[in-house]
């Protein structure tokens, strides 16, 4: 009897830890499933302004200027975009003075590369414009260059201006930047440009030394440069959904 | 790999950007600017062969007179030569302009202590009007000279004979690639 017993306990036992064995078993049982995540994401008109010019306006005697630039969401990556300006710069070297006023405007496309996480909108972009530029140039003054002139002592400047107007220019521009999200619908964005002079109109007897938009141009080639720092707003117009298909693991 | 790209082209762009920041604002010293007029001169007797001047001295009319030692105001002085560059002045475009030099040959007879020999001094007027061209944002505006003409002024005792302006140059005066004036003594 008392074996009997014993024998009973011990498969009771024997059954107890198989099944308890088996729950830990199932415990380790897992199963992967997607899950569908939707964020609201803004597209709208972004409107904003180059901060930089308008500093260069206050800071630099020689510079007053200012750019409106101005976005358009297309697709989740692709956004139409522009700038407008107006800018007045002097140049100054040893032998000529000459002032540059005129407005210009650009227009092209940005893509943007960033992978947002979450509801997060910011840009790392690439984008493509293509520029042009109407303009004014004063020669307000100039020295006739003459290595010799010390011999006789006569320097000679020409004090009256001489204006060459309805000058235009037109170039393609590479911009590499990012904008970012500062809060709500507000962004800060920075961008550099690299710009290749297509066509320009040559006054006569003299050469463009600066063109609004384009900036300052470079004898020994066609390419210019250039730097954005601008703030910019979002009009929100409508909201698309962003969905993010997540994976997880889930118990059974 | 996107990230990396993406650094890629900033770091592209940005030396591309500095590259063509090249410095062109300095003029080259290379670069043909306001030219000096060229003379040689040429055998009176056989025209096609360059002819020392003895003793040649050259200066601009009112910078010095008789001057004895070389300083900047003499371009030439007391040297045996068949070429000398002039500086022109430079005047209101169009204008007609008037420099003159003075060519004294044989300075030495000035210089040394016998009276009895003496240099002698032409003097030749350059005449023109100057027209400014530009050359590059660097170098500004160069000046050229049209209508020019070299003449002697009269002279009891001249050395000079003839003077010719080049004809290819037609009265223009562009660079210092060429000689533009042959004077005959």
């Amino acid at each position: 009897m008392k074996t009997q017993h014993m024998f009973a306990s011990s498969i009771r036992s024997v059954i107890i830890l198989l099944l308890f064995s088996a729950m830990a078993f199932a415990q380790e049982e897992k199963k992967t499933v997607t899950d569908t995540l939707v964020y609201k994401q803004k597209y709208g008109l972004r409107l904003g302004a180059d901060i930089s010019k308008l500093a260069r306006t206050y800071f630099d005697d020689d510079y007053t200027g200012f750019e409106i630039m101005g976005d358009y969401r297309l697709t989740k990556r692709i956004y139409i975009a522009g700038e407008i300006g107006n800018e007045e710069r002097t140049l100054e070297s040893d032998f000529i003075n000459n002032t540059t006023k005129g407005s210009y405007f650009k227009a092209g496309i940005d893509i943007n590369f960033y992978k947002n996480w979450l509801d997060m909108e910011n840009m790392i972009y690439a984008g493509f414009r293509v520029g042009a530029s109407t303009f004014n140039q004063t020669l307000n003054n100039y020295t006739v260059y003459d290595v010799n002139n010390q011999y006789w002592g006569n320097q000679f400047t020409i004090e009256e201006g001489k204006e060459f107007k309805g000058l235009t220019a037109l170039w393609a521009e590479l911009q590499i930047g990012l904008k970012a999200e500062l809060f709500n619908n507000f962004f800060a964005g920075v961008n550099v440009q690299l710009k290749f002079l297509i066509s320009e109109t040559e006054p006569d007897n003299y050469e463009n030394l600066y063109v609004p938009g384009y900036n300052r141009t470079y004898d020994s080639s066609r390419f210019g440069g250039g730097f954005g720092f601008n703030l910019s707003y979002l009009v929100p117009i409508f909201k698309k959904d962003k969905i993010v298909i997540e994976e997880k693991e889930v118990e059974e | 790999m996107k990230r990396i790209l993406i650094y890629l082209s900033f770091i592209t762009l940005v030396t591309i950007i500095t590259y063509s920041c090249e410095r062109d604002d300095i003029c080259a010293e290379t670069t043909q600017t306001t030219p000096r007029l060229i003379i040689e001169f040429y055998d009176a007797a056989d025209t096609d062969e360059l002819k020392n001047v003895p003793r040649l001295t050259v200066y601009g009319e009112g910078l010095v007179t008789d001057p004895t030692e070389a300083s900047d105001t003499t371009l030439v002085f007391n040297n045996n030569i068949n070429l000398v560059e002039l500086p022109l002045r430079i005047g209101t475009e169009d204008e007609t302009i008037t420099t003159r030099y003075v060519l004294e040959k044989e300075t030495n007879f000035r210089l040394d202590t016998d009276d009895t020999t003496e240099s002698n001094i032409d003097i030749i007027e350059i005449t023109y009007s100057t027209e400014f061209v530009f050359v590059s944002r660097a170098c500004g505006y160069k000046s050229i000279f049209n209508n020019i003409s070299v003449t002697r002024v009269t002279d009891s005792e001249p050395w000079i004979g003839n003077i010719e302006i080049e004809t290819t140059l037609e009265s223009t005066i562009e660079n210092e690639n060429t000689t533009h004036v042959r004077i005959f003594h």
